[in-house]
């Protein structure tokens, strides 16, 4: 039942070892990416031989092995190795591709596993700081450069205090019910619903503080704008989208598996917490100019709108959030993808003026990118509109027509921002590197990357498709809860 | 024998040939081009002639045939239909005719322009829609053919489009149009808000319960419905046919070529208002207010427009008022109940006028675009046939017996002088004395043309020499009717009965079949009425008309400068007709453009663009600002806002707000 944890685990000790010797980067990443692939087929497998034999869905009350642990190891598992395999250049060439640096990933890897699967509240705390410290240490993976520095330690300080707030809900809860594993906490939550104490409320709202951090909902959303643009881009790839499958997990295992009884409790507050990350992320973007800035804000906004569907706390509602999930996934995938694909050793592209003319240059990437934008900011035939879609028409079939419309409209303010960066690859012209050399651009192709251009072609394609054809992932998402 | 063939045929043969001479002109080539769409004119002619045979000889019956459901609404449904009866079937032997032969007219006439092939296709295209006007069986089918009529009409006004004038007069023409069309519609709003439907049959069934009825306006006050239905779809039909006061654009249409104002401004197309008024007949019998609305305004245009044309020089705009005055009198004998009369004055002044117009093409042609008659003169020599078609068109239009148009237009002015409603007896006055000006203008523009002296310069190398036989063979053929169609026809058409041959198609009123059958009864036979003309009044103004023009412009030209001072009163307030340019720029063309300017300065650029669109979007681009300020890049303010949303968020619960 641990064989997928236990590749993981195993890779990442390998390649522990190995790396202290061993300087190939692609031989590392390469190892790297195979174990994920192994834990992947292992995932699969086991999923179905226990749905075969019909085996029991909780393991001694610590371990589910339901659907959604199913769901979101897959989600986890493909997405990391998709994040590995854009970044495989771009860290060769910034020298962070070093063992420790895979190594870690694969630590995060497991904890987020861990997390998915969690029926207790310490087995899932374990998870939680596992994949947290990493990606804390991941951060500050280029030690010589203070801004990723600054970033770690913001990122761990915030981080604490957000685990602390956390693990003081879950001693709070504890101390209310003394229960710690999820299944018969639920039950007693159930019978006491109407009867709640201070003190689980307390503790609830704790608790929320604690994963709203890990989501980076506003008002918790501070540390969001400057890890993202402090991390190493490939690091931020996977803050922004494997980290905020696990937060989602977490998310779901807490409001859905344990809290759900308490829904009165924490429903208003989440209601609260998204649209005030709508109304931040949205309006907060506009005024960015580094295009992993604008990500950040962007991501603040969409797990607003996730947060949105969460607060209905029904079963399709939560459906539809994991949905939107992977339909901000695979788009903030392939936005990144593409901008890792265009990193070059001499010339970053930090700033979203750093991308004009970029049609001119690569049409196809441009084109990629395009879709990206299109699909994040909700334009059909997208994969984004029909995510948007499903809440907003959800919103209305609950009656919350004003939350609909509020989230409609700052839809159209944050439309702005993506369009922004469609403008300055489609209409503005071509900036030269140098402004003291007019005719030098910027190489037309910087490295020959078959892989990731597959990728992300893979994941542009995938936005298109999905948005036409949504109906078989949408099956699937109803059938998971 | 079954109609429908013919009629479908009938009315496919010009789109075939407008589409194929417009999209594939380039590849026919000139002459393959206007082949095919004379070809398929023909086809549509020989079609139009079959049908008539069979009404008139055969006495075949009405055909109405509901072809099938084009749109379907709730209650509302819209076919496409046709309706062949003794009316469509005149107006489609009319159209086909005279658009045949202006096509022909046109190898000649076109012969250097690039745009050869468009201007055959336009003029299938318009035949076509003209066809569909007269044939539909209801009034959205109608409409259509209106609208397509008048934007052919717009688009070629301003074949010549990079001649501003070109363009502005078809502008001018579409937007007067419109006016009218805005009241037509409103009128078929109505319609279908009472009767439900929008074909013809049921429309007529229920004449009878419109008469009845009554919508209360503001403050009370009660109007017939019937009355209100008529002058609205009449508003419609001024504009069309360019009566009074929305007249304005047809003289600015003389900027389009001239086989076009001969087949739409002259012969088909602005009579479609006097068709709307004969069809509607049922609706119009049921209204003696509509019925003096229209015999007033069509008598008042008859006089005053037909004035405009004395002081005119152009050859061109003087046939056009002289066409608006004629539309005068048809409109009038339909307000006076004698529908029969109406078409058959439109049946021979299509005849005439195209002849006029061409014949004037014709002129134009020989001294090489030049087109003011006072640079003309004694061109008969050089032009005989035009000269002695001309002379024919000019006879028939001032009604010289035995000329077609001395049948028609007798009987209009003998029809309004019995009529016994409001306003007959200033209608007569006004007809009579514009039978006087009728004359006055047409023969001055005959003799200062053809007659006198050369007033152009004399070019040994070139001098004006007569048309190919492309032109001159239309004004032959059109020179015809203009003498034979009224002796040979007038007594069929008009004194059998009442309605005249139009029977069943058309509906009078009661009370005014009384008169009608004085006026059909003092009618005893062609040659009878052609001797009687001597002794009556009409005669005489016309015999006046033609002498003063004569003494005036040939015999004594001094006697006009001793006279006729060039700005008296009266010919200033001509020269300015009647101030309707004037007024429409100076009150409502500027009055439109400073209130456009109003809404544009005030609604859309300070309260759409600054207030909404770029207001929301400046507010929304401060509060980014002030979000942007609030990412301090603090640690220690990060971990304080976190406390703090805690905190906020404890109390929220505990109830502390």
């Amino acid at each position: 039942m641990w064989i997928p944890e236990g590749i993981v685990l195993l890779a990442a000790i390998i390649i522990l070892l190995t790396g202290l010797r061993l300087k190939n980067a692609k031989l590392l990443a390469g190892l790297a990416r195979f174990s994920l692939l192994l834990t992947m087929l292992a995932t699969i497998l086991i999923k179905t031989y226990s749905w075969k034999h019909h085996l029991d869905t909780l393991i001694s009350e610590l371990w589910f092995m339901d659907h959604i642990a199913f769901v979101m190891k897959l989600t986890i598992e493909i997405t990391a190795w998709f994040v590995l395999g854009l970044g495989v250049h771009y860290t060769q060439h910034e020298d962070i591709g070093s063992g420790e640096y895979y190594a870690l990933t694969l630590f995060a890897v497991l904890g987020m596993l861990i997390v998915a699967s969690a029926a207790h509240f310490m087995v899932l705390f374990v998870g939680l700081e596992l994949f947290s410290l990493a990606i804390y240490a991941l951060v500050a993976s280029q030690c010589h450069i203070s801004i990723g520095i600054e970033a770690a330690i913001k990122y761990f300080v915030t981080g604490a205090l957000a685990s602390g707030l956390l693990l003081y809900g879950i001693s709070l809860i504890y101390g209310a019910t003394g229960q710690l594993a999820f299944v018969p906490l639920m039950q007693d939550l159930g019978v006491i619903a109407n009867g709640h104490s201070l003190l689980i409320s307390f503790g609830v709202i704790c608790i929320l503080v604690g994963v709203a951090f890990k989501l980076g909902v506003a008002p918790f959303h501070m540390w969001v704008p400057d890890i993202y643009e402090g991390a190493p881009l490939s690091v931020m790839l996977w803050i922004a989208t494997t980290a905020k499958i696990a937060a989602f997990a977490i998310l779901v295992r807490l409001l859905w598996n344990v809290l759900a009884p308490l829904g009165s409790i924490w429903q208003p507050l989440v209601q609260f917490l998204a649209l005030l990350s709508i109304l931040v992320g949205n309006t907060a973007a506009i005024a960015q100019s580094n295009f992993q800035r604008m990500l950040a804000y962007s991501s603040i906004a969409h797990m607003g709108y996730l947060l949105l569907a969460v607060q209905l706390n029904t079963e399709s509602a939560w459906s539809v959030a994991l949905f939107y999930m992977l339909s901000y996934v695979i788009g903030t995938l392939t936005a990144v993808a593409v901008i890792l694909l265009l990193q070059h050793k001499h010339a970053h592209i930090k700033q979203i003026n750093d991308l004009c003319g970029l049609h001119q240059r690569h049409p196809w990437l441009a084109f990629i990118l395009l879709l990206a934008m299109f699909s994040l900011a909700g334009v059909p035939p997208l994969l984004g509109f029909m995510a948007k879609w499903q809440i907003v028409q959800m919103l209305i079939e609950q009656q919350q027509i004003g939350y609909a419309i509020t989230a409609m409209l700052l839809t159209i303010v944050g439309a702005y921002y993506y369009l922004r960066i469609i403008k300055v690859i489609y209409f503005d012209d071509l900036q030269p590197l140098d402004p003291a050399k007019p005719n030098i651009y910027p190489p037309a192709l910087l490295a020959v990357q078959p892989t990731a251009s597959i990728m992300a072609a893979l994941c542009g394609g995938s936005l298109l498709f999905l948005g036409i054809f949504p109906a078989q992932l949408l099956q699937f998402c109803l059938q998971v809860f | 024998m079954n109609l429908l063939p013919f009629a479908l045929l009938a009315l496919s043969a010009p789109l075939l040939g407008s589409l194929l001479a417009g999209f594939g002109g380039r590849l026919l080539g000139r002459c393959a081009s206007h082949c095919l769409a004379i070809g398929l004119l023909a086809v549509a002619w020989m079609c139009s002639v079959t049908l008539l045979y069979q009404m008139w000889y055969q006495h075949a019956p009405a055909l109405d045939w509901m072809g099938y459901n084009w749109l379907t609404s709730a209650s509302l449904h819209i076919d496409f239909g046709l309706l062949i009866d003794r009316l469509s079937v005149a107006m489609m032997m009319i159209v086909t005719s005279i658009s045949l032969l202006v096509h022909i007219y046109s190898i000649g006439y076109m012969h250097d322009d690039p745009a050869y092939q468009r201007f055959f296709s336009y003029m299938s295209l318009f035949t076509f829609a003209m066809l569909i006007l007269v044939t539909a069986n209801n009034v959205i089918q109608l409409f259509f053919g209106w609208e397509g009529v008048g934007l052919v009409s717009y688009l070629l006004i301003g074949f010549w489009f990079k001649k501003p004038s070109a363009a502005l007069g078809a502008y001018k023409a579409f937007i007067v149009n419109r006016v009218g069309d805005f009241g037509l519609l409103l009128g078929l709003a109505l319609l279908l808000y009472y009767v439900g439907s929008l074909n013809y049959q049921p429309i007529f069934a229920k004449a009878a319960w419109i008469a009845q009825q009554h919508i209360i306006f503001l403050h009370g006050h009660s109007v017939r419905l019937v009355s209100l239905i008529c002058i609205l779809l009449f508003i419609g039909a001024m504009g069309k046919s360019a009566q009074m006061p929305l007249h304005v654009w047809l003289p600015e249409s003389m900027e389009g070529p001239t086989p076009i104002s001969a087949l739409i401004h002259a012969a088909t197309m602005v009579t479609a208002g006097v068709y709307l008024v004969v069809r509607m007949s049922p609706l119009f019998s049921g209204s003696p207010v509509a019925l003096s609305v229209v015999l007033v305004v069509g008598a008042t245009g008859a006089l005053l427009l037909g004035l405009i044309g004395l002081v005119q020089n152009d050859i061109k705009r003087i046939i056009a008022y002289s066409t608006m005055s004629q539309l005068g009198y048809m409109m009038a004998a339909a307000g006076a109940s004698a529908f029969s009369a109406a078409i058959f004055h439109l049946i021979s002044h299509a005849f005439f006028k195209a002849l006029l117009f061409l014949g004037a093409g014709s002129v134009i042609l020989a001294m090489h675009h030049q087109q003011d008659i006072r640079k003309m003169g004694g061109l008969r020599s050089y032009l005989p046939i035009t000269y002695i078609t001309f002379l024919i068109g000019s006879c028939a239009l001032v009604a010289l017996p035995p000329f077609s148009g001395y049948y028609s237009k007798d009987a209009i002015i003998e029809a309004v002088h019995l009529a016994p409603i409001w306003g007959g007896h200033y209608a007569y006055i006004c007809l009579l004395l514009g039978a006087f000006v009728t004359a006055l203008y047409t023969f001055r523009l005959f003799f200062l043309t053809f007659h006198g002296s050369p007033r152009f310069d004399i070019d040994k190398e070139h001098l004006p020499h007569e048309s190919p036989w492309v032109v001159w063979l239309p004004l032959v053929l059109l020179a015809v009717p203009s003498v034979l169609f009224g002796i040979v026809h007038v007594q069929e058409f008009i004194y059998t009965s009442p309605e005249g041959w139009l029977g069943q198609v058309v509906y009078v009123m009661p009370a005014l079949r009384n008169y009608l059958s004085d006026w059909i009864s003092e009618f005893h036979g062609v040659f009878i009425a052609t001797a009687q003309a001597v002794f009556e009044l009409p005669f005489w103004f016309t015999i006046a008309g033609i002498m003063t023009a004569w003494i005036l412009y040939l015999v004594k030209p001094s006697l006009r400068a001793k006279y006729i001072k060039p700005d008296n009163l009266i010919s200033r307030i001509l020269r300015a007709k009647y101030g309707f340019d004037s007024f429409n720029d100076s009150i409502i063309v500027r009055g439109v453009q400073s209130l456009s300017r109003l809404f544009y300065h005030i609604g859309d650029m300070r309260l759409l663009d600054e207030g909404i669109v770029n207001g929301s979007a400046h507010r929304i681009k401060q509060l980014a600002q002030w979000m942007r300020c609030l990412q301090t890049g603090y640690l220690s303010y990060y971990l304080f806002v976190m406390a703090l949303a805690w905190v906020i968020l404890l109390a929220t619960w505990v109830g502390w707000f």
